[in-house]
């Protein structure tokens, strides 16, 4: 009897939650990704590490911008509604995450279109460091957003968020291999790892706020 | 004077002082200046710094710490639509397009600071027990400086052309994205190095006016959003007008000649001791450097002739030419049988003794006839020294230098060529190459170390201790050694 209004409770909400999410970073971010992904080396063949810089930084870029939909700034209006805080914010990270992955995957695939055939890609390890950044500009707003929930927390997410990749990119062997190097397996182990770290975070931070 | 001017000159510095106060005590700023200072100093605090490399990967670094400015920089220029603030700020005195000019004004004399702070943090500690080789280059670190206001003033101008709070982030990435993807070309604010060869050609000095010139057309561009006043418009003009000469200067340069020579060159593969001819010779050894960096041959001798001294006579005359090596390029197998390759990094601040004890059991190979790092015994799996006598007497040579330590052992993946499986195996990577020995040779070495006269008898059973066919057991007389723990049998491939 629980679940089921729950059930009904969380199909209810979805539209009104969707609606009331500010959609144009991500739509600014997805127009980037898109431009950039067509702009890795026009007019000719994509070789690997031009393809893995673009579907890489599109990641953290669609992170960074998923980070602004689970900012609800009437959050402590929407307190008020049956729908709990957690799902009201699982609706909103879900839908960014949605947006997000669907734009990093077109992005790719138009660049596999025309990269060179001869050479592995890396896809399976690309898709699980794109989930993981994106996964982690959703969990750095989210975190930000309990203690403020205004627009700027958003920023201080895309922050943490860029600082987390910048640091990353001075130990590029260990975090950033290409797909030919022996340490492709570790780091895909070390991305997997955190992949479960952010997400579970994600999940902690949308836990009502005690006021 | 008018009173007016004053008092508005007033109003604008005071304006000044307190975006900068804020600009310097940003958190974000901060949090990307202490990255950028944290990882720099600890990965390169152990090698010795080569300021041909160095010089670049700092300058590069004014670029995350750009990236924290450019937050905070569009962060306070955002200040005014946050709620109704635009609205409060209309009865003030001070205009809008001063508030943009104070932001601009604060943001780089923050940028210069923070900038200057970075690298001098990184430069500084890179001086600690160092002896630096290469182009020390104050252009290039000024580059790094200017790409940091740079991107501090791009973020000024985006807060003020697009109200979204996501603008500084895109154009972050865009910067990034941009240097990764065309990290040959010129036109990029700061270029990152392109490992081709050894000292490979640095855009010139025109390149750090050409960033400047970005930097007035960007500032420029924040203020014409408030309005086309002459002084804007031309500012923003000659800005332009700069950028294209000066870009077009450093690419017509002699040195972009130089670069793509170089890049010509790397299609075609070269030795990687091409170049490898400033030669010294020292106590019956010849070492050859690349011209940059004959600074560090004194480092390679101090490894080195302990070790030549402690060989017989007659085997001094046939030691290999310790000759400096590219890391990547063509390996003649006659390259590596007539010389020892140290590479273009060395150890400091604990690091060196790596690098010492490397360099030391490279000589003491070639004097023993054990294979050396790159050399083949026993195939790509390697080969074992277990049990044979010279295994002893190498260590005891490395001995005169480092300690000699146990091999590493690291376990790989290793991808199949064709079907791209993965499998894991162990490599063994002693500072012979793929040369194992056991903790029961290193053991009689560690104890020869402390005997008085164990050069003596070494040099008087050379022939015979050297010989691969003498095992562990039949050399410890001649050692003078009573067999300690039970000898090792080897396991792999034995070397010849």
């Amino acid at each position: 009897m629980h679940l089921m209004r729950l059930g009904r409770l969380s199909v209810a909400a979805v539209p009104p939650v969707i609606r009331a999410v500010d959609w144009t970073p991500l739509a600014a971010a997805s127009v980037t990704t898109i431009a950039l992904a067509l702009l890795t080396t026009p007019g000719q063949p994509i070789q690997v590490q031009n393809l893995t810089v673009t579907a890489r930084m599109c990641g953290v870029l669609l992170g960074v911008a998923a980070g602004f939909a689970v900012v609800d700034t009437a959050d402590e209006i929407s307190a008020v509604t049956p729908a709990p805080r957690w799902l009201r914010q699982s609706i909103r990270a879900l839908g960014a995450f949605a947006v997000a992955a669907a734009v990093w995957a077109v992005a790719v695939s138009v660049m596999v279109a025309r990269a060179v055939t001869d050479v592995d890609l890396g896809i399976g390890g690309l898709i699980v460091e794109a989930a993981f950044w994106i996964i982690t500009g959703l969990s750095c707003a989210a975190c930000a957003v309990r203690f403020q929930p205004v627009r700027m927390a958003a920023v201080a997410g895309a922050a943490v968020t860029l600082g987390l990749a910048v640091s990353t990119v001075f130990d590029r062997e260990r975090f950033w291999p290409l797909p030919q190097d022996d340490q492709w397996q570790a780091a895909h182990v070390i991305w997997g790892v955190g992949l479960v770290v952010v997400t579970t975070v994600l999940l902690l931070t949308n836990r009502e706020v005690r006021r | 004077m008018s009173e007016r001017s004053v008092s508005k000159r007033r109003s604008l510095r005071a304006l000044l002082m307190f975006e900068l106060r804020l600009q310097l005590r940003h958190p974000i700023s901060w949090a990307f200046v202490a990255i950028v200072i944290g990882w720099r100093v600890t990965t390169t605090w152990q090698w010795m710094p080569d300021w041909s490399v160095e010089m670049a990967d700092t300058a590069l670094t004014g670029l995350v710490v750009g990236a924290g400015l450019m937050l905070s920089a569009n962060l306070a220029t955002l200040r005014d639509q946050r709620g109704d603030a635009g609205e409060l700020f209309d009865p003030v005195p001070i205009r809008v397009d001063a508030r943009t000019i104070a932001t601009l004004l604060a943001c780089v004399v923050a940028g210069t600071v923070l900038g200057v702070a970075v690298i001098a943090a990184q430069v500084g500690s890179m001086l600690v027990n160092s002896t630096p080789v290469g182009r020390f280059d104050l252009a290039e670190l000024a580059n790094g400086v200017l790409v940091t206001i740079l991107m501090t003033t791009v973020g000024v101008a985006a807060g003020r052309w697009t109200p979204g709070l996501i603008a500084a982030p895109i154009v972050i990435l865009l910067f990034f994205w941009a240097v990764f993807q065309f990290a040959t070309s010129w036109l990029l604010p700061v270029v990152p190095r392109a490992d081709l060869v050894v000292g490979a050609p640095r855009p010139p000095a025109w390149h750090a006016l050409y960033v400047l010139a970005l930097i007035l057309v960007f500032g420029a561009a924040a203020v014409l959003r408030h309005g086309h006043g002459p002084y804007r418009v031309g500012l923003v003009t000659v800005g332009t007008a700069l950028a294209v000469l000066t870009a077009t200067m450093s690419l017509t340069s002699p040195e972009a000649a130089l670069m793509r020579k170089a890049i010509d060159r790397s299609k075609t593969p070269t030795s990687i001791i091409e170049g490898a001819d400033h030669c010294v010779s020292s106590g019956g050894v010849t070492y050859c450097s690349f011209p940059s960096y004959t600074g560090w041959i004194p480092l390679w001798e101090q490894a080195v002739a302990p070790v030549v001294a402690a060989l017989p006579s007659e085997v001094r005359t046939t030691l290999p030419t310790v000759r400096q090596r590219t890391a990547t390029g063509m390996i003649d197998p006659q390259v590596l049988a007539d010389n020892i390759l140290p590479g273009t990094t060395w150890g400091r601040n604990g690091g060196e003794v790596a690098s010492r004890r490397w360099l030391a059991a490279q000589m003491a190979a070639a004097a023993t006839g054990l294979p050396r790092e790159g050399q083949y015994s026993g195939g790509r799996a390697g080969c074992d020294l277990r049990g044979q006598a010279r295994a002893i007497v190498v260590l005891w040579l490395i001995g005169q230098v480092e300690r000699p330590v146990l091999p590493g052992r690291s376990s790989v993946y290793v991808r199949e060529r064709g079907n791209g499986a993965e499998r894991a195996r162990t490599n063994v990577q002693s500072d012979f190459g793929a040369v194992d020995y056991g903790a029961a040779e290193l053991a009689y070495a560690e104890r020869l170390l402390t005997t008085a006269d164990a050069g003596d008898r070494i040099r008087a059973g050379w022939r015979k201790l050297v010989d691969p066919a003498t095992n562990v057991d039949e050399a410890l007389p001649i050692l003078g050694l009573t067999a300690g723990s039970a000898a090792s049998k080897a396991e792999g491939t034995p070397c010849t």
